[in-house]
């Protein structure tokens, strides 16, 4: 890959990446290390010429590889971007998010994100996170029971208020 | 359980594009309207992040990554003439230790090994063959670093 390919692809890729990263760890500081990371790994991995196609799903799998790894040695596990950081208070929709990510297991806000934000796939999840395609169906299912739990609790407080 | 549609719901929460039918299906669709509540929330929020962030320019990440590289294959390099030096090393440690043995008194010896017709050539000829092994691997090391 030429140095021309990769700024384009970087321009492509880089923001949905960044954003996957901080919202599963809830560090802009982490996203911001992993997300060059994850491109250096990219980078020196021999795979020759890959379409846009094929490099962001790799690109996810190396990112999700990256917070797997902080996930086993302990760190990120639960999810504590500060307050000034990514979020401004006074919204609503960021306020439930924030409490939505704070209360799910880490491999749920993976999924989550995967599915409902990059719109992947079963198949495409299974493939980013190395997961089972029947796992993914399964946890992504409870997954999704208990996001819709949180945000219509949330709702139905607004409404209540 | 799942919805047939509910791909389409979150590709059309994605780019905006609502077709008629699946307003229609979403009012219909429990499910639906579920993945409808989730995916909004996190596409906004998506986008919200994606908006405020500070990205890395591009031109750092592939000079990191070419220095990386270069790295990477100077260390692949550099390991085959380390590994034939540490064998060549105790190649030849062994028989500095062995001439060594030799070179003391008979009597400190003795009891451990008993040489068979040990003369001052073959303590010699110990010593030459290990400074040639010594030679040949500098040899090795300065042939596969020029490469």
């Amino acid at each position: 890959m030429d140095e021309q390919t990769f700024h384009a692809l970087y321009a492509a890729t880089a923001k949905p990446l960044w954003a996957y990263i901080a919202r599963l760890s809830g560090r802009p500081d982490v996203a911001n290390d992993l997300l060059q990371e994850t491109y250096c790994r990219f980078l020196t991995a021999k795979l020759g010429n890959v379409e846009l196609a094929e490099a962001k799903p790799y690109l996810f799998r190396i990112a999700t590889n990256l917070l797997n790894d902080r996930w086993r040695k302990g760190e990120d596990t639960t999810w504590s971007e500060p307050p000034e950081i990514g979020f401004e208070r006074d919204l609503d929709t960021q306020i439930d998010v924030r409490d939505l990510m704070q209360q799910l297991k880490p491999r749920e806000r993976q999924l989550l994100w995967l599915a409902y934000v990059e719109g992947m796939t079963h198949s495409e999840i299974a493939r980013s996170t190395g997961l089972r395609l029947m796992s993914v169906r399964i946890l992504l299912f409870r997954a999704r029971q208990k996001a819709a739990e949180l945000l219509g609790r949330k709702e139905r407080a607004v409404h209540e208020v | 359980m799942k919805c047939e549609r509910e791909q389409q719901v979150i590709e059309a929460t994605r780019n905006g594009l609502w077709a008629s039918s699946l307003r229609a299906h979403l009012r219909d669709c429990a499910l639906c309207a579920q993945t409808e509540l989730i995916a909004a929330s996190l596409q906004e929020d998506a986008a919200k992040a994606e908006r405020m962030l500070d990205l890395p320019p591009a031109g750092m990440i592939w000079r990191r990554a070419q220095t990386r590289r270069r790295q990477g294959a100077l260390q692949r390099a550099t390991r085959r003439p380390f590994l034939i030096v540490g064998a060549l090393g105790a190649l030849y440690s062994v028989v500095f230790l062995l001439w060594g043995i030799f070179q003391l008194p008979q009597s400190v010896y003795r009891p451990f090994v008993t040489p068979p017709g040990l003369t001052g050539g073959v303590a010699l000829a110990g010593a030459a063959l290990s400074g040639i092994l010594a030679i040949v691997g500098s040899c090795v090391l300065l042939l596969e670093t020029k490469r």
